[in-house]
């Protein structure tokens, strides 16, 4: 084999191996390139070198397909759920997917919202994607009337729409930490299941704790124990939750949680 | 989605089911079609829109150029299907990016050719994810510096490098994918990916901004 034909072989090589190695980063695995390199010894530094530019270089903020399905998955909901109510009662409504797709696209674009986010220029990513989600909805209202359309019946002031976000918003991050806390029980065991399941009668069906202890066939003040510990379970997936997605010191991410539970009361 | 595989993806049902009612003439069907897509065309323009360009010309005028022309060649795309309706329209609207990058280089009086096609700020956004986990703001002028080094040496690497680790990196588009935009078989975007990586190591390391491991 000439020299050419041997570099031709090791790119399509690497091209190969990064391509499967970025694959698995893009469906949430973390190959250790190490595993490449052992699999192909005469080519392991060129590997090495190779995965570790991907590891650098493999994702780019916003515009990769898995940021941009985390973005979706993470805010959609929120997005979709607060335009609904804002247009609760307009035509506007037909245009729901079009404006939830337009404020995706104000996210994804080169300097939009989702880097802004990841480049620490917002403080408050909740405001800014309000502002977002503000800003295509007004250019939704602004459109001149169809002819087969009312004119849109916008609710209320801007601070009236503001809250309604929030509350949208906080609605969306206590779902998030509900389920993160069920996915903590699967892992901590029976007893955390238990737990979840004691919350979800307490809050869901609004049983009393000795009404559940009747039923359980248990004392009440052993319920009381495990319904605190279960509230301290949420409370800290809580956290989790709002620190994800509003980074800060404890004592901010503490304040921000307060403030969710605020806009839901 | 296997970006290894050699094949393009295939259409959603949704856009199987637009391009069924299309071809029996439903006229509403073209324009959900187009609407369908819109998003996913502006932000592929938006990405690979050069500066110098992006100053001029909005992505979404691009998008609008690329939709009419699908428009009128849908008639023979449905006739031929030669690949997969949403990577059709991607296509679309690359050569519609290529058309008016092409142009507007003409008016600057700088001649280009379609392997020379560059958005200069593909350098940044490749290195970008090199300050992952995001800078506090008292080192922002420290990783602001970091990120220009590290674009710096992205920018040595020749254009079409760059651009197949666009496509793959940012844009996360498969082998066949890209080849078809290129116009280059899968195999030989394998290589260039391969080849654009190892180039891009050297340039790292001599950059001091890359561990040598050999």
């Amino acid at each position: 084999m000439s020299s050419a034909d041997a570099d031709e072989a090791l790119d399509s090589l690497i091209g190969r191996l990064a391509d499967e190695f970025l694959a698995r980063r893009e469906r949430g695995e973390d190959p250790d390139p190490e595993e490449y390199a052992t699999r192909y010894p005469h080519a392991a530094d060129e590997i090495r070198g190779a995965l570790a530019v991907l590891v650098a270089t493999g994702g780019s903020p916003g515009s990769s397909p898995a940021e941009q399905d985390a973005l979706a998955r993470d805010y959609l909901g929120i997005v979709r759920a607060y335009l609904s109510a804002r247009w609760r009662s307009s035509e506007l409504r037909a245009e729901l997917d079009d404006a939830v797709q337009e404020v995706f696209v104000e996210c994804f674009r080169q300097g939009g919202a989702l880097e802004a986010a990841r480049s620490g220029r917002v403080p408050n990513f909740r405001a800014f994607l309000y502002g977002v989600v503000r800003n295509v909805a007004r250019r939704f209202e602004s459109r001149p009337v169809r002819a087969t359309g009312a004119l849109p019946d916008i609710p209320a002031t801007e601070a009236s729409l503001s809250r309604l976000f929030e509350r949208t918003w906080a609605q969306a991050i206590m779902i998030e930490a509900a389920d993160r806390q069920k996915r903590q029980a699967v892992e901590r065991g029976p007893e955390a299941l238990r737990r979840i399941e004691l919350l979800r009668l307490r809050f869901e069906e609004g049983l009393p704790i000795r009404t559940i202890a009747q039923h359980w066939g248990e004392p009440a003040a052993s319920l009381h124990h495990a319904y605190a510990v279960a509230r301290r379970e949420f409370k800290a997936a809580l956290l989790e939750v709002v620190a994800y997605h509003s980074p800060g010191s404890p004592a901010e991410v503490e304040q921000e949680a307060a403030n969710l539970l605020k806009a839901l009361s | 989605m296997d970006p290894t595989a050699d094949a393009p993806r295939p259409d959603s049902s949704a856009t199987s089911q637009l391009l069924a009612a299309a071809a029996v003439g439903e006229p509403s069907a073209v324009g959900k079609l187009l609407a369908r897509h819109r998003p996913e065309m502006v932000a592929f323009v938006r990405l690979h829109l050069d500066r110098r360009t992006a100053a001029r010309v909005d992505p979404s005028d691009i998008v609008q150029d690329a939709q009419a022309e699908i428009a009128r060649r849908l008639p023979d795309y449905l006739a031929r299907r030669p690949m997969p309706f949403h990577l059709w329209a991607r296509k679309t609207a690359y050569e519609r990016l290529l058309d008016t990058h092409r142009r507007h280089l003409r008016r600057a009086r700088r001649t280009v050719t379609r392997e020379e096609f560059l958005p200069d700020r593909s350098s940044v956004l490749l290195a970008r994810p090199l300050l992952a986990g995001g800078p506090t703001p008292s080192q922002a002028a420290e990783a602001r510096e970091f990120e220009e080094r590290v674009a710096r040496a992205v920018g040595e690497l020749p254009p079409a490098d760059r651009e197949v680790l666009l496509l793959r990196n940012a844009d996360g588009l498969p082998f066949a994918e890209i080849g078809a935009l290129m116009g280059i078989e899968p195999a030989a975007v394998r290589k260039r990916f391969g080849r654009a990586l190892l180039r891009l190591r050297t340039a790292l390391i001599s950059a001091g901004l890359l561990e040598d491991t050999r």
